[in-house]
């Protein structure tokens, strides 16, 4: 194409070509629509069983009144980012859908367990991120365009991940572990604006309802 | 594979753009709105009509009823999904966002059934080259992405309308981008499918 046709004298059809282009442009501004995703979007549940299971075979389970919190590899530890406030609606909830679903509590007896035994716990962490931004124009005549010094924008975001484990006694290795039989991990943004509360349970009915398969006979 | 079929590709639009007895015949440039819907593969990612997508095609005539050109594309498909997603033992539920960008850049050539330019003309055309593509699933806080080259054909239909000062064209295309790389979402096979209807207007120089 001859740079003529772009700077010759200006018709219609060369308006129109002007006006289709901004419109592209206007179109593409952003790649993807904006779903206005909130932060009950960024929430996910993952349920995974041990194949071979029958839990149809299980009738009673026990639970610690306690939610464990995760700091890095300290099993017992405590989370800064993680609040207590929330544990006994947890642990209440769990314990809902193990009677919805026929199972037993039992009290926790490490010489004479229940059929299985749920721990729940839960880990916090936070990710720091970096946005570089390189404003940069093009060059126009005989310059070679100019630029800006780049500008760092930084930012975090906590996140928290909620986990519902399923052990069987029965199933213990000659190392005393037990080996998981069902596991829920339930992952969202922590100190979103939306109820916490509410989210976890949520996430909690979740769990069990994609997990159909743990009813006892 | 894929740089020696970009350096045919770029070779093929240096020879096209360069050769001078070309000059007596009209050009032709388009600049279309492109609306596209996944088929095969890609339904399986995204389904549905997608309706971003913009195209720019140069079209040289050879005579009056044959051209060659080359084509710029850009296709957006994406969707918001809550969907369940069955895992082998289990399952993950959870706002999933799965998009894709695709950019074909393509040699093309266009039979045309009529010679007289007044009249509306139909034509037939085929576009091979490459398609940029890149993949990405968010699912929760976490996101997937890939990017490939694909080897591309594209059969297309169209018809090329007399408005005045301006040209209209309508045109429907399949475009098959052949298996390559991985996919964002774990199937082994990546070949891309899409359909793109497309309406725009084209400017013409004799």
């Amino acid at each position: 194409m001859r740079l003529s046709f772009l700077v010759g004298p200006v018709n219609r059809g060369k308006l129109l070509m002007l006006y289709a282009a901004v419109g592209a442009a206007l179109l593409f501004s952003s790649c993807y629509p904006d779903y206005n995703l909130s932060a009950t979007d960024y929430d996910l549940v993952m349920t995974r069983y041990a194949p071979g299971t029958n839990f149809g075979a299980y009738d009673t389970y026990m639970m610690p009144d306690t939610v464990i919190h995760l700091d890095g590899d300290t099993l017992t530890g405590t989370n800064k980012l993680l609040s207590r406030k929330y544990d006994q609606a947890i642990l209440s909830t769990v314990a809902a859908h193990m009677q919805a679903l026929g199972y037993q509590r039992v009290a926790v007896d490490t010489t004479n367990p229940a059929d299985v035994a749920l721990i729940v716990a839960a880990s916090g962490s936070t990710t720091i991120y970096y946005n570089y931004w390189y404003p940069y124009y093009p060059g126009y005549g005989g310059w070679g365009g100019w630029y800006y010094p780049p500008t760092v924008s930084v930012g975090s975001y906590s996140t928290g991940t909620l986990y519902v484990n399923m052990l069987d006694p029965a199933q213990r290795d000659s190392q005393r572990r037990f080996p998981v039989v069902w596991f829920a991990a339930a992952n969202g943004l922590l100190n979103a604006t939306s109820s916490p509360a509410t989210r976890i349970t949520e996430a909690i009915d979740q769990a069990f309802a994609q997990s159909p398969y743990l009813k006892t006979n | 594979m894929t740089k020696h079929l970009l350096s045919i590709l770029f070779l093929t639009l240096v020879l096209v753009a360069g050769n001078s007895s070309l000059a007596q015949y009209s050009n032709m440039t388009s600049l279309t709105y492109d609306v596209t819907l996944p088929v095969g593969n890609s339904a399986d990612f995204i389904d549905g009509l997608q309706w971003r997508g913009v195209a720019f095609e140069a079209r040289r005539f050879l005579d009056r009823q044959f051209s060659i050109g080359f084509e710029f594309g850009w296709h957006i498909q994406s969707v918001k999904s809550t969907d369940l997603l069955q895992l082998p033992n289990g399952a993950i539920s959870g706002t999933q966002v799965r998009g894709t960008n695709a950019l074909p850049l393509l040699v093309t050539a266009q039979y045309y059934l009529s010679k007289d330019r007044q009249e509306i003309r139909p034509y037939a055309g085929l576009g091979a080259g490459m398609t940029y593509i890149d993949q990405r699933w968010d699912l929760g806080l976490y996101s997937l992405t890939t990017y490939n080259w694909h080897f591309t054909l594209k059969p297309e239909v169209g018809v090329i309308i007399p408005l005045g000062d301006v040209d209209g064209m309508v045109a429907a295309s399949y475009t098959h981008a052949f298996d390559s790389g991985q996919t964002a979402y774990g199937n082994e096979d990546n070949t891309q499918q899409y359909f793109v209807f497309r309406v725009g207007l084209v400017w013409s120089r004799f």
